[in-house]
């Protein structure tokens, strides 16, 4: 049965890409409101993004070594881990200082957020880095599951 | 948060960047160093995630206690280069999986 956690880490993950999604689209014409939105978004998304490495970690240390990287490196796709989940594992550290830097912008900026567009446009270009990052994350946990399946297909036994 | 603080979190993210590409490449390339995070943090991965979490902290609290500058913060070139340096290090660590697969 898939682990649990595997779901979780990517719901996290994927909430944290709508909120900084949000943060980058809201800038682009900014109201009354947007101050605070923002900083409850960045907010909310960093804890996000900690709580998405909290579980995807836990579930890597405890799970993944023992079960699935074994399984995948025996079956047809090995690259899967060997290139994929190496990459996703140490790329996915990125992230959250990503993440502190968005939220330490945006509490720093208060009102500025409004005035500076040069401002704006800093935090919408870390913003959309950490959704395409996000989400060439999702597409490698794609590409290791598949990696799992079709080893168990093949008959792989661990 | 005063200028220094913004351009010290900028410079401590980057080295917390360049951090985890340096280790990720030598732990591959080096066993005993490999070993090391895994003995001392339970999996070298932990070790890495912690390190660079102290990274950060150092080079941040370096810039901001020593940094004499209080001109306007530059937002956009920190932003850039710390974009360019996820960039660059997601590059690099992928090229470096890639070419340990196929050699």
């Amino acid at each position: 049965m898939t682990d649990p956690l595997i779901g979780v880490h990517a719901f996290l993950g994927e909430m944290a890409v709508f909120a900084f999604f949000w943060i980058f689209v809201e800038l682009f014409n900014p109201g009354k409101k947007t101050v605070s939105r923002m900083k409850l978004l960045s907010g909310i998304g960093m804890a996000l993004l900690l709580l998405s490495w909290v579980a995807g970690g836990y579930y890597y240390v405890t799970v993944y070594g023992s079960e699935v990287k074994p399984l995948i490196k025996a079956g047809p796709q090995a690259w899967a881990h060997s290139v994929f989940m190496e990459t996703k594992e140490h790329v996915f550290l990125f992230l959250p200082f990503l993440g502190l830097m968005v939220f330490l912008l945006i509490h720093s900026a208060g009102d500025a957020l409004l005035r500076d567009r040069r401002l704006r446009q800093s935090i919408q270009l870390l913003s959309l880095l950490i959704v395409l990052m996000g989400l060439a994350m999702a597409g490698m946990g794609y590409l290791i599951s598949t990696g799992a399946r079709n080893a168990l297909e093949a008959g792989v036994k661990i | 948060m005063n200028p220094n603080r913004l351009r010290a979190a900028g410079n401590g993210t980057i080295a917390a960047f360049v951090f985890i590409v340096l280790s990720t490449l030598y732990a591959e390339l080096n066993a005993p160093f490999k070993g090391l995070l895994a003995t001392t943090f339970g999996h070298h991965w932990v070790g890495k995630g912690i390190l660079s979490i102290v990274v950060f902290a150092l080079v941040y609290y370096y810039f901001s206690a020593h940094s004499s500058s209080s001109g306007k913060f530059d937002s956009w070139k920190a932003a850039r280069n710390v974009g360019w340096g996820a960039v660059l290090g997601g590059i690099i660590i992928f090229l470096f999986y890639l070419w340990e697969f196929f050699k």
